[in-house]
C-alpha cells in the first residue's frame, strides 16, 4: 500500500506543529522539528505515517528539551515570535495580554504529569483515541480517563495561574 | 451497568465511543439514555472539556505556513541511505527479538510465584519511566510482570537513575522494562499487547492509592488486572520507615523494595551491597539518554564492582555522546547471559549497536555476524569486550566513534 505523502503532509503538518509548539514553546522551532519528522518519515516510509510522525515528533521534542542549546535559541526565537505577532496584532497592549496568557497556558500544562500532558496534546492535535492509546501505551479504554483527569487539572491549574496574576 | 465513569463520559463527549472495545460504547450510550444522574455529570464534564479546549486554543493557535513539500523530499533524498533489506532488518532486530522471546518463554514456564527462599537477584536500572509504566523482571527463567502505578512523586522517583534490588526475604524483584522503541514504527504495539495480555504478578504503587482506585486504574491499563494473590511492591519504602502500603492494602503481602536513587544511593549501597548473581533481562526505555546512563555513572559502577571483587553481567551501558539512545537492555542468549546492548541512532537514520560483554563472555559467543553491510569493531576495554556495530560505515568511522566514546570516559 503506497502512501500519498503530499496528502499526509498537507493534513498532518499543521497538527504536528500545533502539537510541537506546546512542547517546545517556540513556533519556529516547532516548525523545524515538524519538518525534521517529515524528513525522517520520508526516509523510513512507515506504514502508518500519521501515528509514526507524532511518535517521532514527541521524541524529537523530548530530545530538544534536553539540550542546553535550546535555552539559548529560545531567547532569539522569543524575540522573533514577538516580531511575528506584532505583525499580526498591532495593538501592543493586546499583545502583552496574549503573551501573558500564553505563559499561563504553559505553566498550567507544566502542572500536568508527563503522560497526562502528552495525551491531552495529542488529542488537541487531532489524534484519535486509538492513536493516542498506541503512542502513550495506554489501553483505548484508559484514554478517556486520562483526558478527563488532564482536562480537569489543566482547568484548575490555569485558573490558579490567572488568580496568582490578579493577586500581583 | 454501573454509572459511567469520567473516562466514559469524556469518550462520549469526544465522539470516541466507537473506538472502545466491543460493546462498551453501546453500553455507555444506553446507560446515559436511562440515567439522569450521569447526564448531570456529563454536563459538568462537558464544561471542563470546553474550558480545556478554550485554554489550549487561545493565542497559541498561530497560522502555520506549509513549507514546500518538495524541499523536504529533497532533504530526505539527499541524506537517504540505501533501503535496508528485509533480512538485515531482521538481523538488526535480532537482539531485541531474543529478549522478547526470553520473556515469552518465561511466561509460559512460570507457575505461580517463586518459592520462598529461591533467589531472584538482579541489578537493574531504569530512568525516565513513563507514567503507568510496565515493569518486568525475568530471573532464572521466572519472569515477573509488574505494573508500576501512579504518578507524581512515585514516578518522579523512578524517573531518576534507579536501581531495583531485592529486599531480603522478598521473592520477587521488579526490573523496569519498557520494551518499546526498538524499532519504533512496528514493534511498539506488539510489545504493549504482549504486556497487556500477560498475567500481572506484581503491582507496585504508591502509598496514596487505595486498593479500589488501583484496581480501577489497572482496569484501564490491562486486560486481566485482578489484584487477587498479587504481591505488592513498595518502591517508596525506605530502610528507616519501611513500607506504608500495608495499611492501604491489608489483604496483600507487601514487600518493600527500596528504589535507590541518586539521593540515597550511597547510604543504601553501604547497607546493602549489590549481590552477585545472574544477570536478568533488563531494559529501559529509549529516554535513558538523558544522563542516567552516562558513561561516568556506568564506569563508577563498574569500578565499585571491580574493587569489591564482585561480578555481574550488568555493567551499564556506555554510549557515544550526542547520539540519541534508542534502547538499552541486557543481553541474554540461551543460557549465557550478561552484558548490555545499547542501540543508538546515528545520523542518516543509521544505527550504532554497542555491546558490552563482561568477563567470561567472548564476542565469539554471540551469534555470528551475517550481514556484510555491517562493520564491526571489537575492542577490549577494562576487562570488558566492547563490540561496536554500525551499518555501512567503515571501520575507520567506527574508530572515530570509539574515540568519542573514550573521550567521554
Amino acid at each position: 500500500m503506497s502512501v500519498d505523502w503530499t496528502e499526509v503532509y498537507r493534513s498532518t503538518f499543521p497538527d504536528l506543529v500545533r502539537f510541537l509548539h506546546r512542547k517546545v514553546w517556540d513556533l519556529e522551532r516547532a516548525q523545524d522539528l515538524a519538518q525534521e519528522a517529515f524528513v525522517r518519515a520520508l526516509r523510513h516510509e512507515p506504514q502508518k505515517p500519521r501515528a509514526w510522525l507524532f511518535q517521532v515528533a514527541s521524541n524529537l521534542a523530548r530530545d530538544e528539551a534536553r539540550t542546553a542549546i535550546r535555552r539559548k535559541r529560545h531567547l532569539t526565537l522569543l524575540k522573533s515570535e514577538t516580531e511575528d505577532r506584532q505583525q499580526a496584532i498591532p495593538d501592543p497592549a493586546h499583545e502583552l495580554l496574549e503573551r501573558e496568557r500564553m505563559g499561563h497556558v504553559r505553566e498550567a500544562l507544566d502542572a500536568l504529569s508527563e503522560r497526562d500532558r502528552e495525551v491531552l496534546l495529542l488529542w488537541d492535535a487531532g489524534q484519535s483515541y486509538s492513536e493516542i492509546a498506541r503512542q502513550a501505551e495506554l489501553a483505548v479504554g484508559a484514554v478517556g480517563t486520562t483526558l478527563a483527569r488532564a482536562r480537569r487539572r489543566l482547568a484548575e491549574a490555569f485558573a490558579q495561574e490567572e488568580q496568582i496574576d490578579v493577586a500581583r | 451497568m454501573s454509572h459511567a465513569d469520567e473516562g466514559a463520559l469524556h469518550a462520549y463527549l469526544d465522539g470516541a465511543l466507537d473506538e472502545l472495545p466491543s460493546g462498551e460504547g453501546q453500553a455507555i450510550r444506553e446507560h446515559l439514555a436511562a440515567c439522569p444522574e450521569c447526564v448531570a455529570r456529563l454536563e459538568e464534564e462537558q464544561r471542563i472539556r470546553e474550558e480545556a479546549i478554550a485554554i489550549l486554543a487561545g493565542p497559541l493557535m498561530t497560522q502555520v505556513e506549509l513549507p514546500p513539500f518538495e524541499e523536504l523530499r529533497l532533504r530526505a533524498e539527499a541524506t537517504s541511505p540505501p533501503k535496508i533489506s528485509r533480512s538485515s532488518r531482521i538481523y538488526r532486530m535480532g537482539w531485541a527479538a531474543s529478549v522478547l522471546l526470553a520473556i515469552g518463554a518465561g511466561w509460559g514456564l512460570r507457575g505461580g510465584a517463586p518459592s520462598p527462599g529461591e533467589q531472584s537477584t538482579t541489578t537493574g536500572f531504569a530512568e525516565r519511566v513513563p507514567a503507568g509504566v510496565v515493569a518486568s523482571a525475568v530471573s532464572e527463567g521466572q519472569p515477573v510482570v509488574a505494573v508500576i502505578d501512579g504518578d507524581g512523586p512515585l514516578l518522579e522517583d523512578l524517573a531518576r537513575p534507579v536501581f531495583l534490588q531485592e529486599e531480603e526475604g522478598a521473592d520477587v524483584v521488579g526490573v523496569v522494562l519498557a520494551a518499546r522503541d526498538v524499532a519504533r514504527e512496528d514493534v511498539a504495539a506488539r510489545d504493549v499487547a504482549a504486556i497487556e495480555f500477560a498475567a500481572v504478578d506484581v503491582v507496585a504503587t504508591d502509598a496514596e492509592t487505595d486498593a479500589e482506585t488501583l484496581q480501577r486504574r489497572l482496569e484501564g491499563e490491562l486486560v486481566a488486572p485482578s489484584l487477587e494473590g498479587k504481591e505488592l511492591l513498595d518502591f517508596r519504602a525506605t530502610a528507616a520507615q519501611g513500607s506504608r502500603l500495608g495499611d492501604a492494602f491489608p489483604s496483600f503481602r507487601v514487600a518493600a523494595v527500596p528504589v535507590l536513587n541518586a539521593e540515597v544511593s550511597e547510604e543504601v549501597r553501604d547497607e546493602r551491597p549489590l549481590r552477585s548473581g545472574r544477570t536478568v533481562v533488563t531494559s529501559a526505555s529509549r529516554s535513558t539518554a538523558g544522563g542516567a546512563f552516562s558513561n561516568g555513572d556506568a564506569l563508577e559502577r563498574r569500578r565499585e564492582r571491580r574493587d569489591s571483587g564482585r561480578r555481574g553481567g550488568d555493567e551499564g551501558p556506555l554510549v557515544v555522546p550526542e547520539f540519541e539512545v534508542i534502547v538499552v537492555e541486557a543481553i541474554e542468549q540461551g543460557a549465557a547471559a550478561g552484558g548490555t546492548r545499547a542501540l543508538q541512532w546515528l545520523t542518516q537514520a543509521d544505527t550504532l549497536e554497542l555491546l558490552h560483554l563482561p568477563e567470561g563472555v567472548e564476542p565469539s559467543d554471540l551469534s555470528p555476524l551475517q550481514d556484510e553491510g555491517i562493520a564491526e569493531l571489537v575492542v577490549l576495554r577494562d576487562g570488558l569486550w566492547l563490540v561496536m556495530r554500525a551499518r555501512r560505515r567503515s571501520v575507520q568511522e567506527l574508530e572515530g566513534l570509539l574515540e568519542r566514546l573514550d573521550a567521554n570516559r
